[in-house]
């Protein structure tokens, strides 16, 4: 009978101790089985892993893209201005008097522009940001923020009116606050979930970039729309609309392609999608 | 396949010696895995999910081990050797090496 | 002109440096590899045991102790598929690759000291991680220590 004395299972009767001297017979193993199966597999398994990573990625950005918009969604404009009361970025005092002009210019168009119903009702409120480059920005809380590079280009009030209106969009399809919370939980997840080690932070970034320009043009040309809309029903006229970027166009000198990868669409799309909607708007593609 | 890790094989004659047979393996955690453990690190314990990993791997290993002293012609692997190691951030060596017999 | 330099600095330069260990890295491998290969039929014919019991106990003229190792590093690309594969777990091949041309290279070094041996018992094989280093970007190493008895047998 078999006695157990250990649950590992047994492989062999032991009959007792016997050992003889041995010779030894030289073989080498042909392959060795470990090695085999890894050697020579880096390609395939790093388009597998890649593979997956994106797949992962994707997935996590849709979830976490639809999750911000519900909760988006469900701050009202009051809500928004609350929570961002003390959210204050440092204010730029104009180098020029010419600036103090510009500024004062834009703060007066910005008031005229938020009379209109179509503008959400925060408490906006515009700084200047002191650098050579174009830009403008939308802050949460109702910051408007423009460049005195910009501000020092635009001399028609028609102009500056859209360069605000578009921003005045972005608050109205609520672009800075999405933005901010697809970041955020992007960062968040990513963090715990994907920063595993060397390399793979940067592979996350490429997919983030990807995914966010694509969604992030989108955004962009719904904000134009917005502005032209605006411009248009407190002036009665959208002439001038496209200087913002026929400036860019000269300042950027990026080829066409590049823009694949940004942000922003390219000012010459965006110029003729300004034409598109100014043909809808007035029947007249003359911007 | 007779595994000992002795110097012989109890009961049997070994009638030759081929030689050094190796296996091994490197395992890393999912990042699933990873959080729980972080959890269950406040509050000590057993960390089942990284004992059946290692198991597992240790399993893998030893298969690879069995098959080489297989295509060898040996039917035992006496003297039996384990050794784990973790060799980078979250990945973890099982190493296991023997010498193929061939008994009666 | 400022966004397109972001962006090659960003996404180019991490994506190039995979790529230039991916190919650096297994031309690397693949000419270890070779030499591994070589090696090991020039000195395929000194058997190896891990038992301290081995035959002819009584011929034995003379022994010695011998010993080999091998310090061995990861490459970005291994790095950078390593940790794509922590994210869902499971074998990692890059690193057995690795760590066996490590083993293999160490037991060759043990072997290149005593050519003329009959037979090495008792081999035992040390893996450690060096240099890990606490943060999870810092270069790792592995070292492989390899030792055993080498014997020599009388020729009648």
């Amino acid at each position: 009978m078999e006695r157990r004395f250990c649950t590992q299972k047994r492989e062999t009767f032991f009959n007792g101790p016997n050992y003889n001297l041995m010779k030894i017979v030289h073989k080498r193993p042909e392959a060795t089985a470990d090695v085999s199966s890894a050697r020579g597999t880096a390609g395939k398994e790093f388009w597998q892993l890649v593979l997956y990573a994106v797949v992962l990625l994707i997935a996590l950005y849709f979830i976490i893209g639809f999750m911000v918009d519900f909760v988006v969604s469900r701050i009202s404009f009051e809500t928004e201005a609350k929570i961002f009361k003390h959210y204050k970025l440092p204010e730029v005092t104009p180098r020029t008097p010419e600036n103090v002009n510009h500024l004062k210019k834009a703060a007066a168009i910005l008031e005229t522009l938020r009379t209109s119903k179509k503008v959400p009702p925060l408490p906006y409120h515009l700084i200047l940001i002191d650098t050579e480059e174009s830009n403008a920005f939308a802050f949460p809380g109702g910051t408007v923020g423009i460049t005195t590079g910009l501000v020092e280009k635009l001399n028609d009030e028609i102009k500056i009116a859209f360069v605000i209106g578009h921003e005045l969009g972005h608050f109205h399809n609520r672009d800075h606050l999405v933005g901010l919370g697809r970041a955020a939980g992007f960062g968040i997840v990513s963090a715990i979930l994907l920063d595993t080690g060397f390399g793979t932070k940067s592979f996350r970034n490429i997919i983030e970039f990807v995914l966010q320009r694509s969604y992030s043009q989108d955004r962009e040309k719904k904000a134009d729309q917005f502005g032209l809309e605006l411009v248009y029903s407190l002036y009665g006229k959208v002439k001038g609309t496209d200087h913002l970027f026929k400036i860019l166009h000269e300042e950027k000198k990026m080829p066409e392609w590049a823009y694949m990868f940004s942000t922003h669409p390219s000012p010459k799309e965006r110029i003729s999608s300004l034409e598109k909607y100014a043909l809808e708007l007035i029947g007249n593609k003359d911007i | 396949m007779i595994i000992t890790n002795i110097e012989e094989v109890p009961g049997k004659k070994i009638v030759a010696h081929y030689g050094l047979v190796t296996g091994s393996t490197v395992r890393a955690k999912h990042v699933g895995r990873d959080l729980m453990a972080g959890l269950k690190n406040i509050i000590g314990g057993e960390l089942k999910g990284y004992t059946e990993l290692l198991e597992d791997a240790r399993g893998q290993a030893k298969d690879r081990m069995i098959e080489q002293a297989k295509e060898m012609g040996a039917n035992a692997i006496i003297n039996v050797r384990f050794n784990t190691s973790s060799i980078a951030q979250g990945a973890s060596e099982l190493y296991i090496y023997g010498t193929a017999v061939r008994v009666e | 002109m400022e966004e397109l330099i972001s962006l090659t600095a960003n996404l180019g330069i991490p994506f190039l440096i995979i790529v230039i260990a991916l190919i650096t890295g297994s031309m690397i491998e693949r000419r270890h590899y070779r030499s591994i290969d070589q090696r090991e039929k020039k000195l395929g014919h000194i058997p190896l045991l891990n038992s301290k019991k081995y035959p002819k106990e009584d011929t034995v003229i003379d022994s010695r102790f011998v010993s080999g190792s091998v310090v061995i590093s990861y490459d970005y690309f291994k790095r950078f598929l390593a940790g794509l594969r922590q994210i869902f777990g499971g074998e990692v091949k890059s690193y057995v690759s690795l760590i066996d041309r490590g083993r293999r290279e160490a037991i060759l070094r043990l072997k290149a000291k005593c050519p003329d041996a009959d037979l090495i018992v008792n081999l035992r094989v040390e893996t450690s991680s060096i240099s890990k280093g606490k943060r999870k970007r810092s270069i790792g190493s592995v070292e492989v220590f390899a030792y055993g008895t080498a014997l020599l047998y009388s020729k009648t």
